[in-house]
């Protein structure tokens, strides 16, 4: 049986996927390769944190103890956060920054199809919402891994070590540990490990058609789950919740 | 792709051909530019009944990419049913020279307009 | 969302006096004027200054607002904040778009932007240190740009016109979001009106000098007026700017920072207005020849965006060449 707390963890886990995921994009803004990709950045970005906030809003009405948005958001401390590392991965450059979406997009496209039958009404109408947004990055992304991999030689050179740098994050996408276990078994989230085939064919097709290998799905570096983060996720937290920590307790 | 040195007749007599010599001379000039991204005009359609609209330009390598980047660009907020995109340099278009001979020869047939025929008021259904 | 009264502009045109003069015909009628149509090179190419330098302004535009969207204080400021710098991008976007059809490509415009050859809206480079500055930008600087703005939307050039009417109807929420802002500010802590203040101190007299030097040292405004390229002095601007402004900075609570502010009865023809201190215009220049606090990291930002993203520009021309080189059946 999954607990209350069980589904709060577990939208707190995809929450927190949307937010870091989309502070990472949004710090494209103003310094895109062009000014289309810039828009289009932006409104990934904005998808994502719109996503993020349903989430976060539903999570704390799971709670019950009165808190919001902006509270789950803002003021939990680095090992609270239960995000994929690879949502934090650092954008690195256009070729990391789009496989990673492409990663995301791919994954979270297969989650939210199946959460649409998600026992949990309000989730499976945030995953009807979402579904049609993820649509289009995973469509957005994937064309720009083909134009990417397929180009010319030095950006088929850069989505070869975005591809090494990401792939070793790919894996725990995947896991089920006891949690994600029991909100599947109880069919209100849907289980990732049955996720994998689909999102591996996925993969296999589009880095086939950008020209690159495809390698097996590794599970080398995880940890996000149980809040062991990277190096990255402690200067992502500092600007996140640069506010909160100069100013405890404000409106804003 | 970047445009070629020698223009079409119908990249001539496009109402960007001023932007397609100038792309081309620029071009030529060999200067430290990497290559242009090509422009396609973007048409909108509105939900509702409404014919696709002109709305602007973006630039883009390919037509799936211009595509994309119309509907990022130009459908942030409308409620949009459909988007065209057409390489600026396909667009032929008249020459504003010609508007005289082309267009003013329609203004005076007035025959054309339903107020050109008197029917007595009691005539209903008309 | 920034145009500024044009800086520098070179309205001479060598046509002949007939050309000229129907040319003028068409504008005193009303006429819109549209790509291919005769028209002066004069006409031409400040219209090219003129809409290259407002595009620029709303590129550059994004970098001041763009230092606060990764620590907005909130979820709901984030996503506005992400919108509205996203708005500019997009009205840059439309603006080199409308400059593109008078013949000069928007990688030109770009370059010019880099070389330092075209400028951009001055009060671009001012540092954005607190939260309360993007109060400060939206409710300021978008509302003296909107002043500016407005009568853009019926230049006689078509397709700068059609795209000032598309950027006037998206940015309505822009001057809104950022007093909305203000507000929390000035109804918050003595930390959080201090911070209010402070921002209005620091963006005031910029956003005054958002309007182009003063009339008396305007070259070639008469001619932009007469084409209907520009339709109010930078004066006439700048005293709507003054006269809307101060009574919304009274409503926060904060004191605008001009000790010789005073209402005028008589001022506007009778309706009133106010009277305001000297601004300075050797600041204004200065900033204007690249010497303001943040001229040069703006173009740097520029500059290293579009280095960085020239191998993605090249791989997908070089990824669509390759597709159009195939024989249809392929995909």
């Amino acid at each position: 049986m999954a607990s209350a707390e069980d589904i709060f963890c577990g939208l707190l886990r995809l929450a927190d996927d949307h937010l870091i995921l989309g502070q990472r994009v949004s710090e494209w803004s103003g310094h895109a390769p062009q000014l289309e990709e810039d828009l289009a950045l932006s409104n990934i970005a904005l998808d994502l944190i719109g996503s993020a906030r349903a989430l976060y809003q539903l999570a704390g009405e799971t709670e019950g103890k009165g808190r919001d948005e902006d509270q789950l958001a803002f003021l939990r401390d680095e090992r609270a956060y239960h995000n994929l590392l690879l949502a934090e991965y650092p954008n690195t450059d256009f070729a990391h920054t789009i496989l990673r979406q492409f990663y995301f997009s791919s994954f979270q496209q297969l989650y939210w199809q199946a959460a649409l039958e998600s026992t949990l009404p309000e989730l499976a109408a945030i995953a009807a919402k979402s579904l049609k947004e993820v649509a289009y990055h995973h469509r957005h992304a994937a064309d720009w891994v083909i134009r990417l991999g397929d180009g010319t030689e030095l950006s088929h050179q850069r989505m070869l070590a975005a591809e090494a740098n990401l792939a070793p994050y790919l894996g725990e996408m995947f896991e089920k540990d006891a949690l994600a276990g029991r909100l599947a078994d109880a069919a209100i989230l849907p289980d990732p490990a049955e996720l994998q085939a689909a999102f591996a064919a996925d993969r296999a097709n589009i880095l086939t058609r950008a020209s690159l290998p495809v390698a097996d799905i590794e599970s080398r570096l995880s940890g996000g789950r149980s809040g062991r983060h990277t190096e990255a996720m402690g200067h992502l937290l500092a600007e996140l919740q640069y506010m909160q920590h100069r100013f405890p307790g404000q409106q804003w | 792709m970047p445009p070629k040195k020698q223009l079409s007749r119908r990249q001539l007599n496009s109402p960007f051909a001023n932007l397609i010599e100038a792309m081309v001379e620029a071009k030529s000039k060999e200067d430290e530019m990497t290559g242009f991204t090509p422009l396609w005009e973007v048409f909108v359609q509105p939900k509702g009944a409404l014919a696709h609209k002109h709305c602007g330009s973006v630039h883009a390598a390919d037509a799936e990419q211009a595509l994309q980047a119309a509907r990022d660009v130009y459908a942030r907020r409308e409620e949009v049913r459909s988007i065209w995109v057409v390489p600026s340099a396909q667009i032929i278009a008249s020459e504003p020279e010609a508007a005289g001979m082309l267009f003013d020869p329609a203004s005076d047939k007035i025959y054309r307009h339903p107020s050109f025929y008197d029917i007595p008021d009691d005539i209903e259904n008309m | 969302m920034y145009a500024q009264g044009l800086i520098g502009a070179d309205t001479a045109s060598g046509e002949t006096a007939e050309f000229l003069a129907a040319f003028q015909a068409r504008i005193d009628a009303n006429e819109k004027i549209e790509p291919r149509e005769a028209m002066p090179e004069g006409y031409r190419r400040t219209l090219i200054r003129q809409i290259g330098q407002h595009a620029h302004s709303e590129i550059v535009g994004m970098l001041p607002e763009g230092n606060w969207i990764t620590r907005a204080p909130s979820l709901r400021r984030k996503a506005a904040l992400l919108a509205k710098v996203q708005d500019e991008g997009g009205h840059g976007l439309y603006l080199y778009a409308a400059a593109e059809t008078l013949g000069i490509s928007r990688e030109q415009m770009t370059q010019d932007l880099l070389s330092g050859k075209a400028k951009y809206s001055s009060i671009f480079n001012y540092p954005t240190l607190s939260w309360a500055d993007i109060g400060a930008i939206g409710w300021l600087v978008d509302g003296a740009a909107i002043m500016n703005q407005i009568p853009l939307c019926r230049c006689s050039y078509g397709p700068y016109a059609r795209a000032m009417i598309r950027i006037c109807k998206e940015e309505s929420f822009h001057q809104r979001q950022g007093y909305e802002i203000m507000l929390t500010l000035a109804a918050g802590s003595a930390e959080q009106k201090d911070m209010a203040q402070d921002a209005l101190n620091r963006w005031w007299w910029p956003s005054l000098m958002m309007f182009g030097p003063p009339d008396s040292d305007s070259q070639n405004s008469d001619q932009s007026m007469a084409w209907k390229i520009k339709r109010f002095s930078n004066d006439e601007l700048r005293q709507k700017f003054v006269d809307a402004t101060v009574p919304q900075a009274d409503r926060l609570g904060l004191s605008v920072p001009d000790d010789q502010l005073v209402w005028n009865e008589a001022k506007n023809g009778g309706a009133g207005g106010y009277d305001f201190g000297p601004i300075d215009w050797s600041e204004f220049w200065s900033v204007v020849k690249g010497d303001g606090p943040m001229n040069r990291q703006r173009i740097a930002a520029r500059q290293k965006a579009w280095d960085d993203g020239a191998w993605v520009r090249e791989a997908a021309l070089a990824h669509a060449a390759k597709k159009a080189a195939q024989p249809q059946a392929a995909e």
